[in-house]
Formats: structure tokens, sequence, C-alpha cells
């Protein structure tokens, strides 16, 4: 438990009517290099700012070493954040930009309170650790300089309050005041004194006299004193220097920050965020404004700087090539949620579904289905996998990776087909072959002719079998008629004998709510969102060798899947028409049943798509 | 042959270059002919002898400024600067801090309300000031040195909102964050990144108000039933009578107002308040 640094337990943000995080459960441990990966509008970002304190969450807790931080300001967390824009001051130079927040830093101290018991305390830097040597002003008559350690400002001030006690004045009224018979003898900072004689003795030995109202006023003065310190100026400058040694910057401290490149600022912002020593290095998107070069730079530098900090660092990104080079844990996020957390080659290699395969590097994506233990059937061939413990002829994805593809000569793989196109890549040459009219993707260093036949086929172990989140499409209902029903706000027509059989009795259901299903193919997407009865945003698409898998958001916030031969782009307006007598009935609704219904039928065990469902 | 083609060649370059300087000549005419020519006619008038039918003579006298310096004038003059002070930090004082709540404030309808700020604006300056005075009157509040100054802070504190309203919301809510992030409150994030980004709006805005405020005319005299004189009123006045102590008088404030900018603009480091006159 004391390993984690950071835990989000059900952290939830909404905003508006829009849930932006959704449940996310999360441990980070010291030392990790994390990176939250998605593309935008996935929450990375906003899951960041929860950490940094920014945004505060809907619900959920955020625990930092253990404490829950939830509601506490960022200036009180140990975390400190890059911005994606910089955010540097422009009214300061790089010196001051890096040294903004180590002014405004407060340490702890152990202090000795009257008794001589230790006690700490949250005090400013300027005041605590600034000076391990300061002169007394304290003169002998005879005009010496005596010099006193003192460990801190506050220590000092101590010591002159202490001495400021010992006033002779004081005594002198307390005497006066016994003599008097008086008993009520006031506390010793407000009482005493309208005159006290100030220690600066002149050089000539004579005792100047200075006034002080009391010992509030006494103190106030040399707290002033304390404070023209020397020596919090060369701790500053000292850290300064090396945190922008630490950049690579030193000798830019004069520098305006609006006259630095792009690189330079960005690194500036990180110099800024790592003076203080955050527990915690979060970065959002810091290299998004850089060109390629740069960002490779950068990237081995960043990895670098983790390694010689040895603290947490938090980025934030949505290059998959950024998350894969740098990162010792990737967490790839979709809508919100976490659709899977690992090691980039676990990422890599056994993505969970076909959105993370889709999403980092190229992947061929086919569905499939697994027709017994270690034997799965795609694109019209039985393949051996080495995968169990699917049911039988159970629906799944298979991913498998364009380089792992083996080439050979017609008839003597498990796939013949003909290279349609290639294309050389650099490193590689890119190659499309279709195969009983599926498009498989190969990377290879041979090249092969467009025209050419060849048989692939892959080694077992490089079948990533996936299991299918969504099976189907399943929406509630309203029945209106013998023969109607209202779908997000539209008329349907169906076929009351597919539904309830031939003794079918409108009485029985007109007017009461039920589950109807759809399948994938059934969808037509349009170009004019007008001419259709629902319009929907495209949210992903995922290439299958011979169509797009597509995931539309309707625009009252709710999930249809289409299969579509044409590619969109995600954003992209669109009208959603369902073929007429496509559907099929699941169930009059009741939201136990359907939770039932979604959970056995289709295995859906996402806590949030059937929530997405039942909520109308 | 070629030769000729070459020096037609230059001859054509020059007319081009040329021709783009003969843009300016318009606005150097009206530079000479409304700024440096009255500047100019100013000074003869300050340090020439008077003469009764207001004309120029060219014998040169102090006697001028020896009348602008008499006691009486001298108390209006430290009035006026005293009133214009006053109404300048007046006007900062409440209008940085309406600035600062509309600039960041996430209502609907911000731009309604910066609006109503600038309404009386729209209302003719004089109007405006009388109908000041009527409400004084009906209040039953004595005219005089209050109301003076009220009606000038509530004549200039839109020229303080503004500058500095736009100032203020042109900067990047990332810089708040970044701030808040290394360890600022809301307090210090005011005080070491929205008042310094703020300060070429704080100085422009200065500058739009003092320097009228200062050479004002009408409104002491409106606001006071001319009891209260301020240096405006009394250029007006005296150009009935003297041109030439009038022009002095005017020198003076020229000089001193040249003075008081460039202190103001000393702290202005990069020279790039907006809508700053000088």
């Amino acid at each position: 438990m004391e390993d984690y640094i950071i835990q989000l337990k059900d952290l939830t943000k909404v905003y508006g009517n829009k849930t932006v995080v959704k449940n996310i459960n999360l441990d980070i441990k010291k030392g990790e290099f994390v990176t939250i990966l998605g593309p935008s509008g996935c929450g990375k970002t906003t899951t960041l700012r929860m950490i940094a304190g920014f945004e505060q969450p809907t619900s959920g807790q955020i625990f930092f070493d253990g404490k829950d931080i939830a509601g506490l300001p960022p200036y009180k967390r140990a975390v400190n954040t890059v911005f994606q824009k910089y955010a540097l001051f422009p009214h300061l130079n790089v010196f001051n930009n890096v040294a903004f927040g180590l002014k405004l830093k407060k340490v702890e101290q152990t202090l000795k309170d009257k008794n001589g018991q230790d006690y700490t305390k949250l005090v400013n830097l300027k005041n605590s650790l600034v000076d391990q040597i300061i002169y007394d002003k304290d003169r002998k008559p005879t005009g010496e300089t005596k010099k006193v350690k003192y460990k801190s400002a506050y220590e000092y001030r101590e010591v002159q309050s202490k001495k400021f006690v010992k006033v002779n004045l004081y005594k002198e009224y307390l005497e006066k005041a016994k003599a008097q018979g008086l008993t009520n003898i006031k506390p010793e900072n407000t009482l005493v004194d309208q005159v006290i004689y100030n220690s600066d003795h002149t050089s000539s030995g004579k005792t100047k006299k200075v006034e002080y109202k009391d010992a509030y006023a006494y103190r106030a003065e040399v707290t002033k004193k304390v404070k023209k310190i020397k020596l919090y100026k060369e701790f500053i400058d000292k850290k300064v220097k090396n945190a922008l040694k630490m950049v690579g910057l030193s000798d830019y401290e004069d520098r305006n920050v609006n006259s630095l490149s792009g690189g330079q600022q960005q690194r500036v912002a990180i110099a800024r965020a790592i003076i203080n020593e955050p527990k915690i290095l979060l970065l959002d998107e810091p290299l998004g404004a850089l060109d390629l070069k740069m960002r490779q730079e950068m990237q081995l530098e960043l990895k670098e700087m983790h390694k010689k900090l040895g603290i947490t660092f938090i980025y934030v990104t949505h290059d998959q090539e950024e998350a894969l080079t740098m990162s010792d844990t990737i967490i790839v996020m979709r809508d919100g949620k976490i659709m899977q957390k690992g090691s980039p080659m676990e990422i890599y290699n056994e993505p969970v579904n076909s959105y993370v395969a889709d999403f980092i590097g190229e992947a061929n994506i086919f569905d499939g289905v697994m027709l017994k233990d270690k034997l799965v059937k795609f694109c019209g061939v039985e393949v051996e996998c080495v995968d169990t413990g699917f049911g039988k002829h159970e629906p799944i994805e298979v991913v498998i990776r364009p380089e792992d593809w083996i080439v050979k000569k017609p008839g003597q793989g498990s796939f013949d087909g003909v290279i349609n196109s290639s294309m050389f890549r650099g490193v590689h040459y890119e190659a499309s072959c279709t195969c009983n009219g599926y498009e498989f993707i190969i990377h290879s260093t041979k090249e092969y002719k467009v025209g050419q036949a060849v048989s692939l086929s892959v080694d077992p172990f490089d079948i990533q079998i996936m299991k299918i989140e969504v099976r189907t499409n399943i929406v509630p209902v309203t029945f209106k008629s013998e023969n109607t029903f209202d779908l997000y706000g539209d008329v349907y027509e169906f076929d009351p004998i597919k539904f309830f059989g031939t003794d079918y009795n409108p009485d029985d259901y007109v007017n009461k709510e039920g589950t109807v299903s759809f399948s994938f193919d059934d969808v037509d997407m349009e170009d004019d969102e007008w001419n259709a009865p629902l319009s929907a945003n495209v949210e992903s698409m995922i290439y299958k060798g011979k169509n797009y898998f597509v995931t539309l958001r309707t625009d009252n916030n709710k999930h249809i899947f289409a299969n579509t031969e044409y590619l969109w782009d995600d954003g992209d307006r669109i009208g959603i028409k369902i073929q007429p007598y496509a559907f099929n009935f699941e169930g009059f609704v009741t939201p136990e049943e359907v939770k039932k219904l979604l959970k056995d039928k289709y295995e859906i065990k996402d806590e949030c798509v059937i929530k997405e469902v039942i909520d109308k | 042959m070629g030769n000729s083609s070459i020096s037609n060649l230059r001859s054509a370059f020059k007319l081009k270059q040329f021709s783009r300087k003969y843009l300016s000549i318009p606005y150097g005419v009206f530079m000479v002919m409304f700024i440096i020519l009255p500047l100019v006619i100013l000074f003869l008038y300050a340090f020439t002898e008077r003469k009764f039918d207001g004309s120029l003579t060219l014998n040169f006298t102090i006697a001028n400024f020896k009348e602008v310096f008499s006691p009486t004038n001298l108390d209006m003059l430290e009035r006026s600067f005293k009133i214009g002070i006053i109404s300048t930090l007046a006007c900062l004082i409440i209008g940085y801090p309406i600035a600062l709540i509309l600039s960041r404030s996430t209502l609907k309808h911000k731009n309604v309300i910066v609006m109503l700020f600038m309404l009386p604006m729209w209302v003719n300056f004089l109007i405006r000031t009388l109908a000041t005075k009527a409400v004084f009157e009906a209040m039953d509040i004595k005219l005089g040195e209050f109301s003076v100054t009220f009606t000038m802070i509530y004549n200039y504190l839109p020229y303080m909102i503004m500058p500095i309203y736009n100032v203020i919301e042109k900067i990047d809510n990332c810089l708040y964050e970044g701030a808040r992030d290394l360890g600022a409150n809301e307090f210090t994030v005011l005080r070491k990144v929205t008042v310094p980004l703020s300060l070429p709006g704080i100085l422009s805005g200065i500058t739009m108000v003092f320097m009228p405020s200062i050479t004002t005319f009408a409104i002491a005299n409106i606001m006071s039933n001319n009891t209260y004189i301020l240096v405006g009123d009394y250029i007006y006045s005296e150009s009935f009578i003297s041109f030439n102590v009038a022009s002095a008088i005017s020198l003076i404030i020229l000089v001193v107002i040249g003075i008081s900018m460039a202190i103001v603009n000393k702290y202005d480091k990069d020279g790039n308040a907006q809508g700053g006159m000088m």
C-alpha cells in the first residue's frame, strides 16, 4: 500500500450533462513514469487536472501518499505541472520564472518554544532556511561586533524577543508594581515598556535610545532586519541555476521568456516545475507544440530527467509513439474510462480490445469465432492459436500486427491472396494483400510486386484474441400502436408477429416500454443528417479488413454501433437510418431485467455501458 | 542602349521609393498645422507682451509668468493638481476591482454589464454634468470641492475601467493556473501575476484620467457654481482677457503633465501601455 503515491478511487467528473471521467480506479507507484494515452476528449487531461487540483471531482477520491487530497487547492499539493501552453509569466525573465515557486515555498521547521520543547511549524522559505549565520546586531559598548550563529531567521527573532523580555525597564516596572502593591501584572508582550534601550550601541560606546511602543513593534523591527539577509538570495540563486542546468539552459537566466524558442520555453517550464522538488510531476502534452526532431530529443531528455530526479511522472499525450518510447506504464483511456493499463510491451502485444489495438501501432483487426480452445476462424479460414477459455463458437476479435505475417509461396500458408499495393516506408515495405475479400496489411523488409500471388500465415503466438464488448445495439423503446414504437423520439414500424408470435394482442404492449435490439449491419449512415431521424457524431472507426466498425454518439448521448463500407472521419456529423423490420424484441423493460439480459445474453461486463442503456 | 535602360530602371526605382514617402505627406502637413504650429504660437504668446486686441507682438517678456504665479493662481494650480491626483487615485481604487471582477466573471451577459459601465459616456458631457448637479441640489448637498471631485470620478471612471479590463481579459487563464500550481494562493496570484500583467492597463488608465481631470473645464464651474475654480476654467476665462497669460499657464501645465507622464511611463518598462498617451 505504501508503494502507491497516487490512488484514484471511483473518480468521476461531470460537466453539465456530460460525464467526462467515469469511475476511474487507478494506482500509481512511486517513481513510475506513467503515461495516460487517449484521443482528445477521452478525459485524460481532466484526470490530470483533478490530480493537480484545478478541477474538483464530482465524486470519488484521490489519495496522495495514502491521504485523501480531494478539496485541497493546487497550491497545497506536492504536485507540479508542466502545461501544454508552457504558461510562462511574460513579465518575468527566465530566472524569476524558475524562482517563482521557490520563493513561495513553505517549509517545516523545528523550533523551540518557551519551555524548551521542540515543535514544528510551516514557515516561509524566506524566513526559514535562509541563513546559517547571521551577524547579530548586538554590539558591545566597546564597539566590537559579536558574531553569533543562528540556525534560522526564526531562531534569531526568538532570541531577540527573549532579550527584549529581559530589558531592564520591564524588571523595573515589575519592581515598581510590587512596591505599589499592584497584583495584576500585564503579560510581557503588551505591558512592557514605553521606552526600551536599543541593543544597538554606537561605536563610541554611547547608548542610543530608541522608542518602541511595545514588544510587538520591537519584534517587527527585528524581523525587517532579518529579511535583508543575503544568504536567502544566494540559496535561490543556486537552486535556480541547478534547475536550469538540469534542463540544459545554463546562462539563460536574464533572457526574456518571449525571446526563447518553443523548445527552450518548454525547458523553462520544466525547470520551473521541478524546482520545488514535487513528489509528482504532471505533464500535460508538453511536447505537443514542438516539431518532430525537437520532440524526439525532448522525449529522451525527459526520460533521462525522470531517472535523475527519481520522482513520479504522470504524462498525458495522444501520441502513441511518445507513450511507447518513454513510459514504464501506459494507461489507455477512451470515453472517460480506462481501457487498459500495462507496460508498453503488454499494451502493444496483448491489447484487450480492438480499440486499444487500433490506437497503439498498426494492426489488422478482424471479426472471428472461437471454434474451440486453440482454434479460431476468421476471414473464412481456421487457424491455430494459443488462447483458451472462450465459449464454444464465441464471437471474438482477432489482432495481428502487420510485421507478424509470414509471407510464403502460394498454397503454402493459411491465407492465399494477391498483393494489390506496395509502398516503401523507409525501414520496411508496406504491402496490402487481398485474401477472401479481406484486406491484410503486411510490413516486410522484402518487396512484393503488385499482382504477385502470395500465401500468408501467422505464428499462433502472434494471434491476439480479444473478447467483444458489444455484439448488438440495444435500445429502449415505447410501443405506440399495434406495429409502431418510439425510439429516441422517432416512430419506427415493426413486425408484431416477429416480436410477439402469431397470437399477439396489441393491448398487451401498446404504451408499454420495452427493449429492442438490431444488428450493426442494419444501421445506415447518411451524409445528410437532416434527412435521417437520428443525428450523431462519429466517435471512432476501426477497419476490419472488409468494413469499418463505427462507434456513433447520438445527440442524446447514446452509443449506436454500425458496420459500414465507407470511411468517415472522427467527429463527422451523420444521420442514422435503421432498416425497417431489423428489430428484435428483447423484453419489456424493467431495469433489472435489462441488466440481466445484457449481462447474460450479451456478456457485457462494463457497468457503464449498462447504465447508459438503462438511463433514458 | 544598355546604359539608358539601366538608368531608366534606376529612376523608376527611385520614383518607387519616393512614391512611398509621398504617402506620409498628408500626415506631416497635419502634424505641422495642428501640433507643431499651435505649440509655437502658444510658446510665442507666452513669452511676448500683451496687446489689447489680442494680436501677437514680438517683444519678449516674462510678465505673463509673473502674473500666473500670483498667490491666488498658485492656490488654484495646487487645487487643480490635488483634484487631479485624488480623482485619479479614486478611479484606480474603484475601477481596478470592477475591471478585475468583470473580466474574471463567467457571467453569460458580461458584455451587458460592461456596457452599463460605459453607458454614461454616451450621454453628452455637459448634459451629464448638469444632471449630476441637479441630483446634488435635489439631495441638498453643498456644491463645492466634494461635488467637483465626485463628478470628476464619475465622469472619468470608464476611462480607468476600460483599459484595465481589456488588459486583464487578455491574460491567459493558464498563467493563473501555473501560479496556483507553483504554490500561490488567490491573493498571491493577484499580487504576482494579475497586477504586474495589468500594469500597462493601469498606466494608460492613469494617463487617461489624470490629464483630462487636471485641465478639464466646465465640471468645476458647474459643480461648484463657480466658487471652486480650477485651472481649466481659469484658462477659459483668461483667454477673453489675455491670450498671453492663458498661453503661459497652458505651457506650465504642459510641462508639468509631461514630467508626470514621464514618471508614470518609467514604470512601464516595455512601453506597451495600450492606449497610453505618451
